[in-house]
């Protein structure tokens, strides 16, 4: 939709500016950004789970929460996840197995949230090499990446194309095939500075959420024909009360990058 | 067999057969001296029986008196007022022929009895508009738009500047019949909003009926926008074209044998301007009208009417976005007798999206069509009760889609996406009726039946419930497909009756009327913004989705004052169940079940409107006021689910609770006139976030309710000045000047404020996109 907009925008006196507007105050809620994943083709697993707080819209700064206990669940056994920076609670896994359901149990301020999860497997990232196409601006830099799907499954993909920006994608009309498409870094991107490009295989739930919070973001644009807004449910729920719920998302991906310097 | 249909029918319904006896008929058209065009809605009166009639749509009347001699006052807005002898001894043919009034010179003097006349009509919320009204009303740009201009009028709204459509007394956009020569239009909108579809040059008349809708309108529940083309002059070749900022339009007519013609086209060079500054993005739209009219003799006529348009957005070939209509309608008028008028319409009419997007290699294909037979009649009885009735059938196919690859390296499978089928029948009659000299009625009844086609291919699900609630996450998901359907029972079938109601009581100069009207609405157009885009998905209903359903009742008072002012006030209450409600996270983009992504809600909507109308003198004005509430509720699936927003009332995206227009035009003299419309609207319902949080690396607003908050109020003024030139001697050639100011002011109206953070400074800010800021414009038009 952001597109669509541009063009609008060029062919009409359309203008943005950036103004004040007073904003309601919501309750502070326990966000939680969990994942566990390991490589496409690897064994070894890493989880890592970011804890944060809620915070007022025109906030600098975001609270990072320092005083939870986390701990992951594979059937009968138990792994206790240390805090390893301020809001960070990170361990390793020996591998991962499909059909098995993965539980985080996050403790905070008495309350108890929880998720569970199963794998989701991944195609695999094949390459990201340098386009010459351009967009709106013509300060955009073209990426081209290549990966391959997996066959008669339904696979949904996140891309992190690094600075913020994120996109995801589905294999509905590309199902088993190897496939390419241009993503547009804006003028902010920085030339000759290597990043990963990290995709990650996702399930059907966790691309809608991220669809709904790639909209929220502002990232995808606005005007009218942005998505209608409403609040954005994970699949955290509070196991000690459940009409308090936590923001976030539990997910357990395989994961590829590949680097890319643009020129 | 028709004509005893018709008897039996008339016998069922009226049972007044034997009062027509020493009574005569006088019956024709009425038309436009210069042009030939003949002119809908004239109004012809007869003050000694208190009576009067009107011409149909294709400029025919029939009045059926007691022989006698009478006055016959044929009066028409725009048009010097005609008082022609009467001595009704016989059935007898007369074609009226209007002579336009100048500009400066009509003061219409009203005289009492025959303005009671006009206003007991049995009719209400229904809004005429001329189509000089709409050339002469600024808008951006200087081009006259039917859209922009209908949004003047009372009850009638949009979801914002840009965006698509219209809003009918709280309805959605696709509530919306838009007939164009009886043709339905699926897209109202070019370049997203910007302008409309119809070239206002072709326009001969429109009516919007916001309430009261006749039985012989169905298929959407919020309002009938009902246009017609002109034929094309009889009498001499001509040809008109303006010259504007962004686009052009040129107009041919003229004769050909006994019938005219008409062809139309209208484009815009945005692209011509962006091609030149080198950038390899284009952005226009182009459409051509066109209507051959041809009489056969005296009783038989036919119309050829056709309509192309599209939109093409391409962005350096990397992404290519068109669409648009295509209409195509043959008509054959026929009269059985002075009283009796029929037509016979075959109607096909196509809307079309493709997108392709070549950096995904994806290419996508969709639309929708329609094959339409219509049998209209109208039995012009006597001077108490004229009946229309008649016959319609739909048959509708819908392209969800055919992607394929766009290049031969891409990965992209070629798939066509399940179509699916649907007829509509529906049988009406309609009945005009003079009870008493103060009294009139107009009731009708609506049968509709419903049939969406049997399929293979189409899911069956779990519970039935094609729709679920995740209980545990508090969260709507698909349902789960168990299969698929056997042919045969895939089909859905809905037959509904819809009664119509409008009561007129005429006193002095005043009337209060009552109207009720139910309607259903078989297909649904589905959208998750706040406003219709071309991509959206019209999907009609079936075993899963249900037909929306409307009861509307409307009250009204409407007097006229001596000095040419009339003033209207209606007060309306509606509710339409079943109107399809988007889960969170829906994905639009060729989805072909839609079903798994929609919850059923109610709607309500309710307000009172005010118009204070002055058509007639040097001075014209009007002043519509809204005030209304339109609001939604979705309470979900009965399964301890709480449906959307919790299952509370939340506002629709274009309530907006009060609505302000004032169009005022001055005709200064011969060569000068000027215009301007001031505007005040609410500010438009939207969801402001109350926090933020952090997700994968991004700063997200955390936002609550829907439509919680408001955005700020929306005014504007505009103004225009039109010059006409004298005409040279020994040319016919007259030239126009129109020069306008769109926002004078200069206001950033609010289309929308976007919450995110800053790419650069990496702060959270609210940002406010605005359409139009002051917008000058100069349009050249000129008519040989």
């Amino acid at each position: 939709m952001k597109k669509w907009l541009f063009i609008i925008a060029f062919m009409t006196i359309a203008c943005e500016d950036v103004v004040d507007i007073e904003l309601p105050q919501g309750p502070v809620q326990l966000v939680v950004d969990a994942e566990l994943s390991r490589a496409v083709g690897g064994t070894e697993a890493t989880i890592v789970v970011d804890l944060s707080l809620t915070t007022d819209f025109y906030a600098e700064d975001i609270t990072k929460v320092t005083d939870a206990v986390v701990v992951l669940h594979t059937g009968s056994e138990q792994l206790s996840v240390p805090q390893t920076e301020p809001g960070i609670y990170a361990a390793d896994l020996a591998s991962l197995s499909e059909d098995t359901p993965y539980s985080i149990e996050v403790t905070h301020d008495n309350q108890t949230y929880s998720a569970t999860e199963e794998l989701m497997l991944s195609g695999t990232f094949d390459a990201a090499t340098q386009g010459d196409g351009q967009l709106f601006s013509g300060n955009e830099t073209e990426v081209v990446v290549t990966f391959t799907d997996l066959e008669g499954l339904d696979n949904y993909y996140l891309f992190d194309f690094g600075y913020n920006n994120l996109f995801v994608t589905r294999d509905r009309f590309y199902d088993g095939q190897q496939f390419s498409f241009s993503y547009f870094y804006d003028e902010f991107f920085p030339k000759n500075t290597e990043v990963h490009i990290r995709m990650v295989g996702i399930d059907e739930d966790f691309y809608n959420y991220m669809q709904i919070l790639l909209s929220h973001s502002g990232q995808n644009g606005g005007g009218p024909f942005a998505t209608a807004t409403s609040a954005l449910k994970g699949n955290i729920t509070n196991l000690t009360n459940p009409s308090s719920i936590a923001l976030g998302y539990f997910r357990v991906v395989e994961h590829s990058s590949v680097p890319f310097t643009a020129e | 067999m028709m004509m005893r249909l018709v008897g039996v029918l008339f016998l069922l319904f009226v049972g007044l057969w034997g009062h027509a006896q020493n009574r005569y008929t006088l019956s024709g058209e009425v038309l436009d001296v210069e042009s030939m065009e003949t002119l809908i809605g004239v109004t012809l009166l007869v003050p000694e029986l208190n009576t009067g009639t009107v011409t149909n749509a294709y400029g025919f009347y029939s009045l059926t008196l007691p022989e006698g001699n009478y006055n016959l006052v044929v009066q028409y807005l725009g048009y010097e007022t005609q008082t022609i002898p009467l001595s009704l001894d016989q059935n007898s043919k007369s074609d009226i022929r209007l002579v336009p009034a100048s500009e400066t010179l009509d003061e219409v003097i009203v005289t009492d009895d025959i303005e009671r006349i006009n206003i007991k009509k049995p009719e209400m919320s229904i809004n005429r508009l001329s189509a000089s009204t709409i050339q002469q009303t600024p808008v951006v740009f200087g081009e006259p738009d039917v859209l922009k201009t209908i949004q003047l009028l009372p009850g009638v709204t949009s979801a914002g500047e840009g965006a698509s459509g219209f809003n009918v007394r709280g309805g959605a956009a696709d509530q919306n019949l838009i007939l164009l020569d009886e043709a339905s239009i699926y897209n109202s909108s070019h370049l997203f909003g910007f302008f409309s579809v119809f070239n206002p040059d072709a326009i001969k008349d429109l009516r919007l009926y916001k309430g009261g809708i006749p039985a012989k309108y169905g298929g959407r529940v919020s309002s009938v926008l009902d246009i017609y083309q002109k034929e094309g002059n009889k009498e001499d070749f001509k040809l008109n074209g303006g010259i504007g900022l962004v686009a052009s339009r040129l107009l041919a007519e003229g004769p050909i044998g006994k019938g005219s013609f008409l062809v139309g086209g209208r484009g815009t060079y945005a692209h011509l301007f962006l091609k030149a500054t080198d950038n390899p993005n284009s952005a226009y739209f182009y459409d051509l009208n066109t209507k051959i009219s041809f009489p056969i003799n005296e009783n038989n006529k036919l119309y050829l009417s056709g309509y192309f348009g599209r939109d093409v957005f391409d962005v350096d070939g990397s992404f290519v976005n068109t669409y648009g209509n295509a209409v195509f309608n043959l008509r054959w008028n026929h009269l059985f007798s002075d009283r009796l008028f029929s037509n016979l319409s075959l109607i096909y009419s196509d809307y079309y999206y493709g997108l392709l997007l070549d950096f995904a290699g994806f290419d996508w294909n969709s639309g929708i069509q329609n094959t339409n037979l219509k049998y209209d009649l109208s039995y012009f009885a006597n001077e108490q009760i004229k009946m229309d009735f008649g016959l319609q059938s739909t048959f509708y196919s819908f392209n969800p889609g055919y992607i394929e690859p766009a290049r031969t390296d891409s990965g992209i499978l070629a798939e066509q996406l399940l179509k699916k089928y649907a007829t509509e029948h529906a049988l009406y009659v309609d009945v005009s009726h003079n009870i008493t000299d103060q009294l009139a009625l107009q009731y009708g009844l609506r049968l509709n039946h419903y049939v969406r086609l049997g399929q293979e291919g189409l899911n069956t699900y779990e519970n039935n419930r094609s729709t679920i609630y995740n209980t545990e996450l508090g969260i709507y998901q698909k349902g789960i497909i168990s299969g698929t359907y056997d042919q045969d029972k895939s089909s859905a079938t809905y037959t509904h009756l819809e009664p119509r109601l409008t009561l007129s009581y005429a006193f002095s100069n005043s009337a209060v009327k009552l109207s009720y009207n139910r309607l259903n609405q078989y297909l649904h157009l589905i959208s998750n913004t706040s406003s219709p885009t071309p991509l959206d998905v019209w999907a009609p209903s079936g075993p899963h989705l249900k037909p929306q359903q409307l009861d509307q009742l409307a009250v009204g008072y409407f007097t006229s004052y001596e000095n040419g002012i009339d003033v209207q006030l209606e007060s309306f209450y509606k509710n339409v169940t079943n109107r399809l409600d988007y889960i969170d996270g829906a994905d639009l983009v060729a989805n072909d079940a839609v079903e798994q992504v929609t919850l059923p809600g109610d709607v309500r909507a309710y307000g009172v409107e005010l118009l204070v109308k002055k058509s007639t003198g040097r001075f014209k004005s009007w002043l519509a006021y809204t005030w209304s509430k339109s609001e939604q509720q979705t309470q979900g699936l009965g399964m301890g689910d709480p449906g959307i927003n919790q299952g509370a009332w939340y506002a629709n995206a274009y309530d907006k609770r009060h609505d302000l227009s004032i169009n005022a035009s001055y005709t200064l003299n011969a060569k000068w006139s000027l215009n301007a419309n001031l505007i005040y609207q609410s500010g438009q319902p939207t969801t402001y976030p109350d926090g933020q949080y952090t997700f994968a690396g991004l700063r997200v607003p955390n936002y609550g309710l829907r439509n919680g908050s408001r955005l700020p109020d929306y005014h504007r003024l505009d103004i225009s000045a039109t010059l006409k030139p004298a005409i040279k001697k020994g040319k016919t050639r007259q030239g126009q000047w129109i020069f306008g100011i769109y926002n004078l002011y200069n206001r950033k109206n609010a289309a929308s404020i976007s919450f995110r953070q800053n790419r650069e400074t990496l702060r959270n800010e609210a940002v406010r996109f605005s359409i139009f800021g002051i917008v000058p414009s100069v349009t050249y038009r000129i008519d040989w």
